[in-house]
């Protein structure tokens, strides 16, 4: 039996954007969630100094704070790429090591 | 023959698959741990009571000595957690998620103690962030594979 490298590469690149295609759209999901909760909580704070609910230092110290609750949200994002890029390796090399094993 | 052996197609192929290997091999993210999974929903539990309950209280009773035991317990819960998470390998993306946390908690402590008052709006906001937080960490260790997966 010959090892057709054409098509075996054609596999691992196959398995590849299997996994993309299940993770991607939940990726985008959670980052539209991001968004539209962020967007609603500095609205809510804007509404609040409008109505001198808050001071203008608890208006900048509030600012900050969302800024650093949309980095924590993001980084959920950076370590859902990674296992989807880690699931997209690992999904190749698993369609190479078959490929070899059914020579052997 | 050797021509046949080094063409252009064959060094690339191998550069790929030597690629894919060595990436493999040190692209590396922290398997879920469901220990520290469990630890993070019984802390977000902590807080949104701690938050809820305060809600509750008139604003002028919301003096810090009548929290203070809590802010300390929950201040300890999350240390502990952020020990248990740097003790992971390859968890470094949810140390930082703990690191702000913390950082937020600790912001909390000084403001409430300085100013000796809480008003609503911040009780809401806290409310609405911190469940936003905690969903993320949560999230972020529920996509990571279990071992074996």
């Amino acid at each position: 039996m010959d090892f057709d490298i054409a098509n075996v590469l054609q596999d691992m690149g196959n398995a590849m954007v299997d996994v993309t295609k299940t993770d991607a759209p939940k990726m985008g999901k959670y980052v539209k969630e991001i968004l539209s909760k962020r967007s609603g909580s500095l609205l809510r704070l804007a509404n609040a100094r409008k109505r001198g609910e808050i001071d203008e230092e608890t208006f900048q110290e509030e600012l900050i704070r969302e800024k650093e609750v949309m980095k924590l949200q993001l980084i959920t994002v950076k370590i859902m790429t990674e296992v989807a890029v880690q699931k997209a390796i690992n999904a190749a090399i698993d369609v190479f090591t078959n490929a070899v094993k059914a020579l052997i | 023959m050797s021509k046949q052996l080094f063409s252009k197609r064959n060094i690339s192929v191998v550069a790929l698959l030597a690629s894919l290997f060595m990436l493999s091999a040190c692209w590396s993210v922290a398997q879920r741990d469901e220990i520290a999974l469990a630890e993070v929903v019984t802390l977000s539990k902590k807080v949104m009571t701690f938050f809820s309950e305060m809600q509750i209280i008139p604003e002028a009773e919301r003096e810090y000595s009548k929290f203070e035991a809590q802010y300390a317990e929950i201040k300890g819960d999350i240390t502990a957690l952020l020990i248990l998470n740097r003790a992971r390998l390859n968890n470094e993306d949810t140390v930082e998620q703990i690191e702000i946390l913390s950082g937020h908690w600790d912001q909390d402590i000084k403001k409430h103690k300085e100013d000796n008052k809480m008003i609503d709006f911040i009780i809401q906001q806290r409310i609405i962030q911190y469940s936003d937080s905690f969903s993320a960490i949560i999230l972020g260790e529920q996509v990571k594979e279990a071992e074996g997966e």
